[in-house]
């Protein structure tokens, strides 16, 4: 039998997210009660309904426990998952399978992070004992390998490519704007962001996405079983995920215009989804901005653009929200915020009210397929997850 | 015949001007400049690197003299030889506990010469308390010989002589962070008779005076000192020429041998050279330059170092990378302890930049792999050394939110020489020197201190006078 992938077999009937942003009053327990209760009630189900859950958090707890404790559920099988920034895909993921095997009718999903309590500034991750002579490169530094190389391949003068980068932030918080729980929820002029301070040349402050506190959730049911539920539900007709062996920092033919995994991961989506011309097909994306470079490569990486053309498809605005594809409607990490477990599932949660006709001022004109992308590690190695989600069955 | 085979020397990128001292404390601090260890180097990192040509000669045993260790307790003549890929069963000895360091070790050194080969090296980077007159005397920096036997001397020792006296002159406890000295005028008495009397032993017993020396070396608590001292012994201008310097500063143990590797750098063949080398009473020696001395040249000779250094070094950058006071970390966390089972498991890869090679495809890696990336082979890889391979930067980062003691941190992405690809840290570079396509080398380094180990590793820094100077 061949292989066909999760191709509509399973729906999601019920969403929750919350307000991401510096939950200085509230602890991940609140943060995953309120997402859950949103999705529950979103789906028109209670807890004891749920059969099995996952949690998706990097850092914010241990075990199945960190949501059985929270929820008070009554002894149904959780399993916490983690797979870095990609942790909340991965957790959808999970359960999507779950369900589409048959072993549970109804599966509830939680992503959580809640970063702000360590007392940091970014993101800090518990470093596993090593010998120490790994560089204690930080998060956006390592991403902004990528703008250096792709600057002088295609070659762009630096203040060209800075605009580019800057001009994808602007986007992002044009479109946060629009949404109540984006963290940041104004615009921001470009000359702004050309000049904020410098965090890892060539990136600013305002390069990078934003640290929140936050849950989001889902609930997912087989394809069959869904109209039980609600009139609308968002079909799953691609998941996939690569994780790399990480030849781009062992070999030379890595050039650092590009990340590999994503290439991988979409060309099985597409593959799953029946996608030949993700650049007509594909009416809006949510893919992970961590850092502005990230997002112009990952154009290309998708096939958005044509490989050396991101950067022009920045400036002639295809990426606005008034463009042939948008990307990160709601403001992306850049302006909604990044709090790591509950990302993943906050881009589903934007392509689920996009469907559904629920963005308000942000709404598309009746998007029927949307793609999110997840990113987690480093432009090297990484796992990138890739879900292509629709509206209707197909 | 037993000498000295080879020299080489290292001295740190940057030097500050003793005028920039000065106008710090609102005093005179003298002229010229003096060198200033990087935030990331040591007396043990820079004696890699001043070692570092030496591989080639097999040496038996490494000597390692300093009067500022990295540890009171752990040797850092084990860490030198690794760095150096010797083998294990390589001697290994510390020598330390005062200036005299650099003689003790020197002499002990030739004493074990029949059995191989022993590469001695003296490093120093010693703290001095801010505004005291030591601070703009001191510099850093160190200077490696190859002792050895056979037609390769360039410079065989002729005599020896001690002279130990009871003193407190210049000292440090074992809790001390900076050099204590007493009175100036004390000082100098107190090493006066010492000298003569040394000088006197070794001259007599070569049987030759003081006329026939070419080059007169005396290295005491500090360069004026030294240098009346000579004169009291009755020398010229010419005997004292090497001695003779405002842009180094003193190096502590490394002072009088890089005395002597200026004499040496300019002599002839069967020239003298007289090394009074004062500590608690003063050690004397002999050497005489043989015919090999005309076909010998360092692979970095001090004009090297002359010709490219940085000498804008501010006061505050001095304070910061000396840790004299203390700053705040920021909101990120601090370095993690390295891990013991690691650091041993990785001794020889990280020390010695030792990556591996695949024996079915020929891709080379570091940090060693055993599955090949490119072909799948498992447990087929041969060790393959980074060390002295030609290295170019593919693309890089300049990090302002990296823990460091001076940012902002610089990243490359450095492919080398034979295939392999490593991350990088760049050291001795300002963020406008970094671009794709720049050469640069490895040179070893501290990289930070945790939980009391100070983690050591290879940096690489922009290839020095190719493309960098202004």
């Amino acid at each position: 039998m061949s292989r066909k992938g999760i191709h509509d077999q399973v729906s999601v009937v019920g969403m929750g997210c919350t307000k991401f942003t510096e939950h200085w009053d509230k602890s991940a327990d609140d943060l995953m009660i309120e997402a859950a209760y949103e999705a529950l009630q979103d789906a028109g189900i209670e807890l004891k309904d749920v059969e099995a859950a996952w949690i998706g958090t990097m850092d914010s707890g241990y075990a199945g426990t960190t949501l059985s404790s929270a929820l008070k559920s009554d002894y149904i099988p959780i399993t916490r998952v983690e797979n870095m920034c990609a942790t909340g895909s991965e957790a959808f993921r999970n359960a999507s399978y779950a369900v589409a095997s048959g072993a549970y009718d109804v599966a509830l999903v939680v992503g959580v992070e809640k970063l702000k309590d360590s007392g940091y500034s970014g993101l800090v991750m518990n470093a596993t004992p090593g010998d120490g002579t790994a560089p204690n490169i930080t998060a956006p530094a390592s991403f902004s390998l990528l703008a250096p190389a792709y600057f002088h391949r295609y070659g762009l003068e630096a203040k060209q490519g800075k605009e580019v980068l800057s001009r994808i932030a602007w986007k992002n918080h044009a479109n946060g704007a629009l949404n109540p729980k984006a963290q940041y929820q104004k615009e921001i002029s470009m000359e702004t962001i050309l000049k904020s301070p410098l965090v890892a040349a060539p990136l600013g402050v305002l390069d990078c996405s934003g640290v929140a506190d936050g849950a989001a959730a889902a609930v997912i049911v087989r394809t069959e079983d869904s109209k039980k539920y609600r009139q609308d539900p968002m079909y799953v007709k691609a998941l996939s995920i690569a994780a790399g062996p990480g030849e781009g920092m062992l070999t030379q033919d890595f050039d650092f215009t590009s990340i590999r995994e994503n290439i991988r991961a979409a060309e099985e989506a597409y593959k799953q989804a029946g996608i030949k011309n993700p650049r007509k097909e594909i009416d809006m994306a949510e893919v992970h901005d961590c850092f502005t470079p990230t997002e112009l490569v990952i154009y290309e990486d998708l096939g958005f653009s044509e490989r050396g053309e991101g950067w022009k498809d920045v400036q002639n605005g295809r990426f606005d929200l008034t463009g042939d594809l948008p990307v990160n409607p709601d403001g992306g990490l850049k302006s909604f915020g990044h709090p790591i477990g509950a990302s993943g599932l906050r881009m589903l949660y934007e392509m689920y009210l996009q469907f559904q006709g629920k963005a308000e001022k942000r709404q598309l004109n009746e998007p029927k397929i949307g793609l999110t992308h997840n990113l987690g590690g480093y432009p090297w190695q990484c796992v990138s997850f890739i879900s292509i989600v629709g509206k209707e069955l197909s | 015949m037993k000498g000295i085979l080879a020299y080489e020397v290292y001295l740190p990128h940057h030097r500050m001007s003793r005028k920039e001292v000065a106008n710090f404390h609102g005093s005179y601090a003298g002229k010229g400049t003096k060198t200033v260890a990087h935030f990331d180097e040591d007396s043990l990192t820079m004696a890699v690197n001043a070692s570092f040509p030496f591989r080639k000669y097999d040496p038996k045993a490494v000597y390692f003299a300093s009067t500022t260790s990295p540890y009171q307790e752990k040797l850092s003549s084990v860490t030198i030889a690794k760095a150096l890929q010797l083998p294990a069963s390589t001697r290994t000895i510390d020598y330390g506990s005062g200036l005299r360091a650099a003689t003790n070790a020197f002499l002990s050194g030739l004493d074990a010469v029949k059995a191989g080969p022993v590469l001695l090296t003296m490093s120093d980077r010693r703290l001095t308390k801010p505004k005291s007159p030591l601070e703009a005397e001191m510099g850093a920096g160190a200077v490696s010989f190859m002792l050895g036997t056979g037609d390769g001397v360039i410079a065989e020792l002729v005599a020896s002589a001690n002279n130990a006296s009871e003193e407190v002159s210049q000292w440090r406890t074992s809790t001390d962070a900076f050099l204590r000295q007493w009175e100036d005028r004390f000082v100098a008495y107190a090493a006066t008779e010492s000298v003569r009397a040394c000088a006197e032993e070794v001259l007599s017993t070569a049987k030759t005076s003081l006329e026939e020396i070419d080059h007169v070396v005396v290295s005491g608590p500090s360069q004026k000192l030294s240098l009346n001292l000579a004169k009291s012994l009755g020398v010229d201008q010419k005997q004292v020429s090497v001695m003779n310097d405002s842009l180094i500063g003193h190096l502590g143990t490394a002072n009088g041998p890089m005395m002597l590797v200026k004499a040496l750098s300019v002599s002839k063949p069967n020239q003298k050279i007289l090394w009074l080398q004062i500590g608690d009473g003063c050690e004397g020696l002999l050497l005489e330059t043989t015919d090999s001395i005309t076909s010998y040249q360092a692979e970095k000779p001090l004009s090297y170092y002359d010709n490219t250094m940085n000498d804008s070094v501010s006061y505050s950058d001095y304070v910061r990378w000396y840790e004299l006071f203390e700053v705040d970390e920021g909101r990120r966390p601090g370095a993690p302890t390295p891990s013991a089972p690691a650091l041993k498991r990785n001794q020889e890869q990280n020390m010695g930049l030792i990556g591996s090679k695949c024996e079915s495809c020929g891709q080379t890696y570091y940090p060693k792999q055993r599955v090949c990336v490119k072909c799948h082979q498992k447990d087929n890889m041969s060790p393959f050394s980074l060390q002295g391979k030609k290295a170019k930067v593919a693309t890089y980062t300049v990090d302002y939110l990296a823990s460091s003691v001076s940012p902002p941190s610089i990243f490359a992405v450095v492919d080398i020489e034979g295939g392999s690809r490593m991350l990088a840290q760049v050291t001795d570079c300002k963020p406008e020197d970094i671009s794709i396509g720049i050469e640069v080398e490895f040179s070893f380094r501290k990289l930070y201190e945790a939980g009391g180990i100070h983690n050591y590793f290879w940096k690489v820094v922009p290839k020095r006078g190719v493309h960098h100077e202004s």
